[in-house]
């Protein structure tokens, strides 16, 4: 029998579900939510029901008892042990995972605690609701997010196991070529419905950094997660679109829609596959140089798109972005929240912080409007003369520093004074942050933005001071050209392939090199199709660019040859030989 | 009995990974070992009681063990909690 819906033969359903959709009435619903893995999903929707297996009441023989619990245990490992099977080829990041909850659930001391209370007289339901209750409860009231999403995914592990208890298996077979309806699905759960041939799955909790997620886009399923309440209004078998690159989920779509929605499948479904692959790939040339590739975070929503593109960290946070948000400078406890959150999101890939990089065309309501803003009062100069801004600035980043993959990167760098200010502020937050007992990260790298010739010409005495370097190409381009960026007439002279600012980057990464420090390039050139090969032969080690270009970026990385990449851009500024004497 | 006080520091926390490894760790040992923080008391060689703990980086926690070889259970476990855990990867 056919669902109603004017999407006739491409879902169908059991009768009595199709008759509650008539009953219902076919009007469209859309509902956006969280988008977990990209990829369009049209199909039906199969309800996994939450299993609560209920707690028995009555007592119980306790050899008998014992027995249930052996029996569901061993068909619990045996499901986690084919999920990890599975992962071990296809997401191999999430086998440890898997692992964890496999010793938990195996461990010699769990099964202590139910023998004794089951040879007391207890039923195993309610001893096992004993131990994991207070656990999960616990983990959920956490204040830390991943400590939550394990307490959902606990919760999801006890209830399977009290459904197993009570001899409930779940039948995967209605699953295929259907579309997953759950309140919550645990790793394994992904894996089993994704052999069993899901197309893709909804949820109503959810979180971008849960273990569900990161699965469902190493099995490219799409996947939309975090519906909440709204996931009460899919029925069994009502036919469902789930957009996982938007978030959106529509229930009974109709014609119009549907159609809509098949030609986007269609037309990014072939791109999309060939561009997921290359998050797993290294951006590696052809003759095995490796490059890390990074996002500079501009909004909120970066971070989330890093994420999902595979940046292998973040080459530059725009920390500038909280108070031009606010309206307002931000307080030290804001400014830690959220340096600390980009930190856990991205552990342990690195996390870029740059100072403030206010006044120029980006802050000014605070001073008399400057003559020559791009040459003003900005960066680090605008900081060392506002200490009480920079210190607080630095407090905050020395807490969230207690995430090891937090590094400092200090903008508008002219003159090694600057860069001894800045870490001489630092050794007063320290002392005070210590006097305090607060905790603090004991290790910061320190980074030196280059951004002006003046940096760049100097750089065999700055180098002795850095951790790394990280080459802002735009301002360097135009305060080497002496080319205002924004200015409409000058937009031809503004150009980034120069053979002068190529010269100072050039100088930069072999003085880097000597002093055994990495280099990075942030800055629009990186998303710039021809310049990619001059950056490969640049040598440097880190590329940060836009999210959305890097999986082009790697993709073209990954077709060229370095030494020809170095060849070329040597031959490029003319010098014939492998270094430049300036 | 040995005891010793230690503040966590591992950077996320005594999440699923580390606090698997620490009952693995745990469960070498003859000696009963328990970790005891946030008002509450587990047994270290047990994984889910661990986790339990939810005990964020920063938490401190007092490592108690009895038993022969109490003394180097103490100083390993203390070990892992104050960094010697690696995270890699995920």
């Amino acid at each position: 029998m056919e669902s109603s819906s004017s999407a006739g033969g491409r879902f169908s359903s059991q009768g009595k579900s199709a008759e509650r959709s008539i009953l219902r009435g076919n009007s469209e619903r859309w509902v956006r939510a969280i988008a977990a893995s990209p990829g369009i999903a049209i199909g039906a929707a199969v309800i996994l029901s939450p299993q609560k297996g209920t707690p028995a009441a009555q007592e119980a023989e306790p050899l008998d008892e014992w027995q249930r619990y052996q029996m569901a245990v061993e068909a619990l490992r045996a499901e986690w042990g084919q999920a990890r099977e599975i992962a071990a080829a296809e997401a191999p990041a999430v086998v440890p995972i898997i692992d964890s909850y496999l010793r938990m659930l195996t461990e010699a001391t769990l099964k202590e605690r139910i023998w004794k209370a089951v040879a007391a007289g207890s039923t195993v339901e309610r001893v096992l609701q004993q131990v994991f209750e207070p656990i999960i409860g616990r983990l959920r009231r956490s204040s830390s997010v991943s400590f939550q999403e394990r307490g959902v995914e606990l919760e999801q592990v006890f209830h399977r196991l009290l459904s197993l208890l009570q001899q409930q298996r779940l039948d995967y077979s209605r699953v295929a070529g259907a579309i997953v309806v759950a309140t919550a699905l645990t790793p394994s759960d992904v894996l089993l419905l994704h052999r069993a041939g899901a197309q893709g799955f909804v949820t109503a909790v959810g979180g971008i950094t849960s273990h569900t997620t990161i699965l469902a886009r190493s099995l490219q399923m799409p996947a939309v997660i975090g519906l909440r309440g709204a996931i009460g209004a899919i029925a069994e078998g009502d036919p469902l679109v789930v957009d996982g690159y938007t978030g959106v989920v529509v229930i009974h779509p109709d014609g119009e829609t549907c159609r809509r929605y098949e030609r986007h499948r269609d037309s990014t479904e072939w791109r999309r596959r060939i561009l997921v692959r290359f998050t797993k790939l290294p951006a590696e040339t052809t003759d095995g140089r490796r490059f890390r590739l990074m996002v500079n975070l501009t909004s909120m929503q970066d971070v989330e798109e890093a994420l999902l593109v595979g940046a292998e960290g973040i080459g530059l946070v725009r920390t500038e972005l909280l108070p031009l948000q606010l309206g307002r400078l931000p307080t030290e406890e804001e400014q830690f929240h959220w340096y600390r959150q980009i930190a856990e999101r991205f552990y342990p890939q690195p996390v870029t912080i740059r100072l403030f990089d206010l006044g120029g065309d980006k802050y000014s309501y605070e001073f008399v409007p400057e003559r020559n803003p791009a040459l003003g009062m900005r960066g680090i100069r605008f900081l060392l003369a506002r200490r009480e801004i920079l210190r607080t600035q630095l407090r905050a980043l020395l807490r969230a520093a207690v995430m090891p993959n937090v590094r400092l990167l200090v903008p508008m760098v002219s003159t090694e004074q600057e860069v001894f200010a800045v870490r001489h502020e630092l050794e007063v937050v320290r002392q005070c942050l210590a006097g305090e007992g607060i905790l603090y990260g004991e290790r910061l790298p320190f980074g030196i933005m280059v951004e002006t010739p003046a940096a760049a010409l100097i750089m065999e005495r700055l180098a002795p001071l850095a951790d790394f370097l990280s080459i802002g190409s735009n301002d360097l381009t135009q305060y080497t050209l002496a080319v205002d960026r924004t200015h409409e007439m000058l937009a031809e002279l503004y150009d980034p392939f120069h053979p002068a600012v190529w010269r100072l980057m050039v100088h930069v990464v072999e003085v880097a090199r000597r002093h055994g420090i990495p280099v990075c390039v942030c800055g629009e050139i990186t998303a710039h199709a021809q310049a990619t090969e001059l950056l490969v032969g640049l040598g440097v080690e880190e590329l940060s660019t836009m999210p959305a270009a890097i999986v082009p970026l790697k993709h073209r990385i990954r077709r060229l040859s370095f030494r020809e990449a170095r060849r070329i851009l040597l031959s490029t500024l003319n010098t014939g030989q492998e270094g430049l004497t300036i | 009995m040995v005891e010793q006080r230690v503040v966590v520091r591992l950077p996320m926390g005594l999440h699923a990974r580390p606090a698997t490894a620490l009952a693995v760790l745990a469960s070498r040992f003859a000696a009963d070992i328990q970790l005891i923080g946030n008002g509450l008391v587990a047994n270290a060689k047990s994984a889910l009681e661990v986790i339990g703990l939810a005990a964020l980086e920063g938490t401190e926690l007092l490592i108690r063990a009895e038993g022969e070889d109490a003394p180097s259970a103490v100083e390993q476990i203390a070990a892992f909690l104050e960094g010697g855990w690696e995270e890699s990867g995920m």
